[in-house]
């Protein structure tokens, strides 16, 4: 378990971390999402008491990292970027990480095997490949067999298989009962991964929920029917509480706060065909934009939707340039 | 096998969260503990696993051997075309002669012990090394004392090689000195001993500069430029020379006391001092500075 109190770390006057509290709990995979500079690395170096607090506190299992007689035995660190030295072996480094705290070698063989590095254990980092790097990473977490694992960015620069590979090794981590905290700007593989969202947008708490309800509280429940007499049924729909019909084309409608079974049955009391009924979830994606729309630090400022080719100049490529001259006003 | 520990407030988590603790913890949780020797284990790990290092370190030791013979013999071809006045004036240093070499292992040992800091800082493994060992001050002084204590055998070694080499040359025209006469011991281990200054007075730089370059641009600056500022100060000013590490060094190496230079004891002293105001240094900024 993982407890961020009032966390908050300034520099300067630039406030990266603002007031955060939340918990992140032993037995799922927590994602903690937000945009690139939101405050997500310093509050994981914050719990490993790489950086020290402006105010707050974040602790493990009820400690401050810096008590733990043999931190890497409570808490597994992946952090960002490489955090190994290139000139030296996987192999060699993970040995080093482990003697200080009297982890046997054996250990080392084993979390290389659990990566899939060991015929590479002997190679210098410096030509692992970026996917590699992460494995290694992860093996470094894995060393002293922790109960909590807090990994920066793990799926970055893997490869589809590594992603998976990722994914379901959280899983079965988290369901052995381990505390799993994993950040990502990736919405759609935390979607996939995790169970449990903490949102934040420049260094404030958004949205501590599950993956579920933090999709339903951005989209509602959106259900496209299709159906030859949309209309006569639209009626029939908005008789009932709560309910928006929109219709969208001839023969669809928008169902907003009524689920698909439910329409589907009072369709089937109206005597109206159905052609078509789909919940209509909105991605992860479009929640997490939608929720952390002002909270994004670099505002890259609207890309136009249609922008006419002849206002760029270039008319073979008017997406493209479009994208070009708004950033630029930006 | 012991019960999994419960740590404060892990008791009261909800019951909803998935199944809790299904697993036991490994085995080598029971003796896992952060103490100094395992942190000194781990600096020579890590010292003796990058390849750059041990380069470095035979670099210094073949050019130390090299010019402790080179420079002898150059000394001897001199001597036999020198008049007896000039030979009288001259080659009052023969212990120096051999040992000239030693300048370049200062600069091989600098280095190196620059790297060993800020090769962690510029890789992110710094963040590893202090996520490990969160109390910080073991790790610099377990690489303090495994690149002090390593830097200082291998410099003694090529030292004494360099002398024995040298002093052979020299034998042939009656100029060596033996081992076993005054002061040449202690000239011998003090040449080690200002080579491993120079080291930890890197490894110190690199712990408060953090980048390679800077770090070794200072030291180098330490090095060669502040004896040039201070031999040039007017007057009794230039008897600060004495308490810089390159004047502490030159009173651990002297035979000939022939100018302003302290006792070897008290060149000693000097370099204790700076050895112990640069790690202290170190060690306040890196337990003070976010990582």
């Amino acid at each position: 378990m993982i407890e961020a109190r009032g966390l908050t770390k300034r520099y300067g006057s630039k406030t990266a971390v603002d007031d955060l509290t939340f918990t992140v709990q032993p037995g799922v995979v927590t994602g903690f999402l937000g945009p690139n500079g939101a405050g997500k690395s310093t509050t994981m170096r914050m719990a490993i008491g790489l950086d020290r607090p402006s105010k707050g506190k974040i602790t493990v299992g009820g400690k401050a990292y810096r008590d733990f007689s043999a931190p890497l035995c409570e808490v597994g660190v992946l952090l960002e970027a490489k955090a190994v030295h290139t000139g030296r072996s996987a192999y060699k480094h993970l040995l080093a990480v482990a003697q200080t705290q009297g982890i046997p070698r054996g250990r080392v063989d084993e979390v290389l095997a659990l990566v899939g590095l060991t015929d590479v254990a002997g190679k210098r980092v410096g030509g692992f490949s970026l996917g590699m790097g992460q494995r290694l990473g992860i093996a470094s977490a894995m060393l002293g067999d922790p109960d909590v694992l807090i990994l920066d960015e793990p799926v970055n620069g893997l490869d589809p298989e590594g992603i998976r590979w990722i994914r379901t090794l959280l899983q079965s981590l988290a369901a052995e009962g381990r505390t799993i905290f994993v950040s990502s700007h990736l919405m759609s593989e935390m979607a996939l991964t995790a169970t449990h969202l903490i949102v934040v947008g420049r260094g404030r708490l958004i949205a501590d929920m599950s993956v579920e309800d933090f999709i339903r509280s951005a989209s509602g429940d959106l259900v496209h029917v299709r159906s030859p007499q949309a209309s006569r049924l639209a009626e029939v729909l908005d008789r009932q509480e709560n309910t928006k019909t929109t219709l969208t084309g001839l023969e669809t409608i928008a169902v907003n706060g009524l689920t698909a079974q439910r329409i589907g049955d009072l369709a089937f009391e109206a005597g109206v065909p159905l052609h078509e009924l789909t919940p209509r979830q909105v991605s992860l994606e479009d929640a997490f934009m939608d929720i952390t729309r002002d909270a994004v630090e670099y505002n890259h400022g609207e890309v136009p939707t249609h922008i006419p080719a002849a206002a760029t100049g270039t008319g073979d490529a008017p997406a493209a340039a479009g994208v070009t001259t708004s950033r630029g006003q930006a | 096998m012991t019960t999994t520990p419960i740590g404060p407030g892990e008791a009261v988590a909800p019951a909803t969260v998935g199944p809790v603790r299904v697993r036991q913890p490994a085995a080598f949780h029971a003796t896992a503990k952060v103490t100094i020797s395992r942190v000194l284990r781990s600096e020579w790990t890590k010292l003796t696993s990058l390849r750059s290092t041990i380069w470095t370190l035979l670099a210094a030791f073949v050019v130390t051997v090299g010019f402790g013979c080179m420079i002898p013999a150059i000394t001897v071809n001199e001597w036999h075309s020198s008049t007896p006045q000039e030979r009288a004036a001259n080659f009052t240093e023969p212990v120096m002669t051999s040992l000239v070499g030693g300048y370049f292992s200062q600069i091989a040992v600098g280095i190196l012990d620059v790297l060993l800091i800020t090769g962690e800082y510029s890789t992110g493994m710094i963040r590893t090394s202090l996520g490990a060992v969160p109390h910080r001050l073991p790790v610099l002084f377990a690489k303090a004392a495994v690149f002090g204590v390593a830097s200082f055998v291998l410099s003694f070694v090529s030292i004494l090689a360099a002398f024995f080499c040298g002093q052979a040359i020299l034998h042939q025209v009656g100029l060596g000195v033996s081992i076993g006469d005054p002061h040449v011991i202690r000239v011998l281990l003090g040449g080690a001993f200002f080579v491993t200054t120079i080291g930890l007075l890197g490894l110190a730089l690199g712990t408060l500069i953090r980048s390679t370059g800077g770090s070794i641009a200072a030291l180098l600056g330490l090095i060669f430029v502040v004896p040039i500022i201070t031999g040039l100060l007017p007057g009794d000013w230039g008897s600060v020379h004495k308490f810089i590490p390159d004047g502490g060094g030159e009173a651990l190496v002297t035979v000939v006391r022939d100018h302003d230079v302290l006792a070897p004891l008290g060149g000693l002293v000097v370099l204790l001092v700076w050895i112990a105001v640069g790690l202290g240094a170190a060690a306040y900024t890196i337990v003070r500075r976010d990582a």
